[in-house]
């Protein structure tokens, strides 16, 4: 859990900065480093096709 | 308090640890780090003197961190932690203990900066792990996603629509090339036929006068020969009547003559039809020549039709495919129709049985209405002659066999002739036999003359030797009107006429290979369409993205191309769509950290560069940096005048504030000096106090402020942390300083008690190079 919660703070930190660079709509893209972060904490096969799933989902609404 | 030598490795120690507290005090490309990974190796840190705990104790072999790509330290960087002898995680050490560096010779500005390079590192760090080309997670998706991709393969609306525009605009250009070569072949066809009628009038008017006389005197010799014959028929008459005997040899005799007559005039007709046909092949009224003939004539039409396929193959082709079409009705008849039958490995077109029967019926309709090059129509006539030819000689061959068949009967009757008149002619016998002889010798030459007639009215044509010039002229003049050329024009007008429908049949060719062509890239795309609908609809590695589209596939064979590309084309936008974001974000991560670092520039006063994202980031730190200013204990040390908001402005790199007397501006260089570098120190102390949730031990060290003994500031110093010390009974302050003083001197000097404590200082100094002097007992 520790490594864990350590990419976890990581991420949290990277998205501040990202929200700091914010321009509106996806620029920079926070929702794709929380994705990211989510797959890099259980990088399995069924886990990226979760996220594609998701990805397609967001392509599908814009 | 820590005064030292200098390289003795102060500043090193409090940085391993603020790694062994959990926190990154280094940049990650430094040189200072990497001399630390590399020169440092195995250590053991233990910590005692700590509130709630009694020790902590980290083991660690620093080679072992090369391989992590943490912008912060984890539990693994760590052979061994242990809380009291019980296994720890860094989480809990965070919780236990914080270590906190001040480095009394960073001002504002290099504090700033550093921030700025800080985060730039962080998402670097990030990007490399989350981001990087060849293994992340981000390339992870962009694997799955690329796989998916050529999966489906490259079709799209836009490359159909536009092979579909190209392939009609090629087939209407092949239909209008067609009608123009048609247009220009008949032209063409017109002139030819012309200059034929002038041929053949120019060969009848050379050919007719001697021929009509040479006619003129076999029949003149007909008459005669005629005249002869009755003559000869009286006297036998005559003859005969004398020398009768009996009744029935009279008849028999009478009869005789009669079917020899008949018979006779039939082969005179059937010798004349033979000649007159052999005449108009140029044969003489022999088998054996004309079956040679006949054989020549074979060989020629068997060149001709080889040349033919040559130079036209679509007659053999119709022949070929109406030929395989009927088997293929045939197997569609049995059920076959959906089965594969031509399936090509190159371009991976595959046709069913009904496909492919389909495209050969087209392309016979298609091959009907291709007119043939002049070439090959020439050709075709010619074979049309010569298999006119053919007839007309194995007509002659049955033509000889009617004058053989009347010849044999005559030679028959002449010989029961012979036999009646052996039988009762008596005295006047000889004198009949002569008669008989002579008539036989005049019918003989007769026969041969009516077979001379024939060949010569034959070879002045069929509509008699006196119309065939004149129609002929008729005929010529009007073809000429009809294809608006003068005569003397004719022979120039054909070559040019013939050599545009040669040009044109060129073009004609030319467009129709575009047009095939066209139509195969369509058959290609379809094809390709068709597999990548049946890959989206069947595919394993395809069932997250049928999944997410969550619409059904069209299944059925009789679904139309745009209606397969429709869903192919949705799915492979989608994913398009995935893939720029992917790759945006890749670009978006490494702009951010360029931009950080810019602002870092920027801070420093360094040259700026225009870049991404700086604008927002400089804002974003910027007000960060006033929310500090803000904070009530920064604003007590720092601005204690001030009244309002107060703003850090990066951009002109000035704090800006409002007091009683009106708005103030002060640089940020000037917090770094004098008494605003102790007030500065004092307010990054105060943050500190404001921390949430901060560890139960605190080490704060004060590094590098060897300025502040420089400015007789110390003093002041220590005694603001005496006085704070007392309400933070968590935090113990260390102040590490060069060291400065001749304490040997200085004891040398003193006496009693300051004596004895200086000269501590110094066995101190001698034994490990520093010397610690304790504050707050």
């Amino acid at each position: 859990m520790n490594h864990i919660g350590e990419q976890k703070i990581t991420g949290d930190r990277v998205a501040e900065i990202l929200r700091g660079a914010n321009r509106g709509a996806r620029d920079p893209d926070i929702d794709l480093l929380e994705l990211l972060t989510e797959l890099g904490v259980v990088a399995d096969s069924q886990e990226v096709g979760e996220i594609l799933k998701r990805l397609v989902h967001d392509a599908r609404q814009d | 308090m820590i005064e030292g030598l200098n390289g003795i490795g102060k500043t090193l120690a409090v940085r391993l640890l603020q790694l062994c507290a959990g926190t990154m005090p280094y940049r990650a490309n430094s040189q200072a780090w990497a001399s630390l990974l590399d020169g440092l190796g195995v250590f053991t840190v233990s910590v005692t003197g700590l509130q709630e705990v009694k020790e902590l104790v980290w083991v660690a072999d620093t080679r072992d961190w090369v391989t992590f790509d943490d912008s912060q330290p984890s539990t693994e960087w760590f052979r061994e932690i242990r809380i009291d002898g019980q296994p720890a995680s860094l989480d809990e050490v965070r919780s236990v203990m914080s270590v906190h560096r001040i480095a009394g010779d960073e001002g504002m500005i290099e504090t700033l900066a550093q921030l700025a390079d800080t985060e730039a590192d962080v998402v670097r760090d990030w990007s490399a792990r989350y981001a990087a080309v060849g293994s992340s997670p981000l390339w992870s998706l962009e694997t799955r996603l690329g796989d998916a991709q050529e999966l489906l393969g490259d079709v799209s609306v836009d490359r159909y629509a536009e092979l579909v525009a190209s392939a009609r605009a090629a087939t209407n250009e092949f239909n209008q090339a067609k009608k123009t070569a048609k247009e220009i072949q008949d032209l063409r066809d017109l002139s030819a036929d012309t200059l034929n009628l002038r041929t053949r009038l120019i060969a009848v008017r050379s050919r007719t006068p001697g021929l009509t006389a040479e006619l003129a005197e076999v029949d003149a010799s007909i008459d005669q020969v005629r005249r002869e014959r009755e003559e000869v028929q009286q006297q036998f008459a005559t003859v005969a009547g004398r020398v009768a005997r009996a009744e029935p040899l009279k008849r028999e005799l009478r009869n005789a003559r009669r079917t020899l007559n008949r018979n006779r005039d039939k082969l005179s007709e059937a010798l004349a039809d033979a000649s007159a046909m052999a005449s108009q092949l140029g044969l003489s009224v022999e088998r054996v020549e004309i079956q040679s003939a006949i054989d020549q004539l074979e060989e020629r039409a068997s060149v001709l039709r080889a040349e033919q396929s040559e130079l036209d193959a679509a007659p053999a082709m119709r022949s070929l495919i109406r030929e395989v079409t009927g088997e293929l009705a045939e197997a569609e008849a049995k059920g076959l129709g959906d089965q594969i039958a031509v399936d090509d490995p190159e371009t991976e077109v595959k046709l069913t049985v009904t496909q492919t029967r389909v495209g050969m019926v087209t392309r016979d309709v298609f091959l009907e209405g291709q007119p043939p090059s002049p070439q090959a129509r020439d050709l075709t006539e010619s074979l049309a002659e010569v298999a006119e030819d053919l007839t007309r000689s194995r007509a002659l061959v049955s033509a000889v066999e009617e004058v053989e068949r009347f010849q044999r009967l005559v030679q028959e009757n002449e010989e029961r002739v012979a036999r009646s008149l052996a039988a009762g002619a008596g005295a006047a016998g000889d004198e009949l036999k002569a008669l008989e002889e002579r008539r036989r010798a005049i019918d003989e030459t007769l026969l041969q003359l009516a077979a001379r007639r024939a060949g010569l009215a034959q070879r002045l044509g069929t509509t008699g030797e006196g119309t065939t010039e004149r129609a002929l002229a008729q005929q010529l003049a009007r073809a000429l009107d009809r294809a608006g050329i003068a005569e003397s024009e004719l022979d120039n007008e054909f070559a040019l006429r013939d050599e545009a429908a040669t040009r044109a049949q060129a073009e004609l060719s030319r467009a129709e290979d575009l047009a095939a062509g066209t139509r195969r890239a369509v058959a290609r795309i379809e094809a390709d369409i068709r597999r990548a609908s049946a890959t989206l609809s069947d595919h394993e590695e395809l069932g997250w993205l049928r999944e997410a589209l969550d619409t059904s596939l069209p299944s059925s064979s009789a679904v139309q191309v745009p209606e397969l590309l429709a869903y192919v084309e949705g799915a492979r936008s989608v994913l398009e769509r995935i893939v720029d974001r992917l790759g945006a974000y890749r670009i978006q991560l490494a702009a951010v950290e360029r931009a950080l670092r810019e602002v870092g520039r920027r801070v420093r006063g360094q040259v700026a560069e225009a870049v991404e994202y700086v604008e927002e980031l400089q804002g974003w730190i910027g007000g960060r940096l006033s929310d500090w200013f803000n904070n009530p204990r920064v604003r007590h040390e720092l601005l204690p005048e001030a009244k309002g908001d107060v703003v850090v402005d990066l951009s002109t790199r000035e704090v800006l504030w409002s007091e009683s007397r009106g708005s103030r501006s002060r640089p940020l260089e000037a917090f770094s000096s004098g008494e605003q570098a102790f007030a500065y120190t004092r307010a990054r102390l105060a943050v500190l106090d404001e921390e949430r949730d901060p560890a139960t031990n605190r080490l704060i060290v004060l590094d590098e402020f060897g300025a502040f003994i420089a400015h007789d500031r110390l003093e002041g110093l220590l005694a603001y942390l005496r006085d704070r010390a007392s309400h933070r009974p968590g935090d113990q302050v260390l102040v590490v300083l060069p060291l400065s003083s001749d304490y040997a001197q200085m004891a040398a000097t003193s006496v009693g008690a300051e004596a004895k404590r200086l000269q501590g200082l110094v066995d101190q100094i001698t034994r490990r190079g520093y010397a610690v002097r304790v504050l707050m007992p």
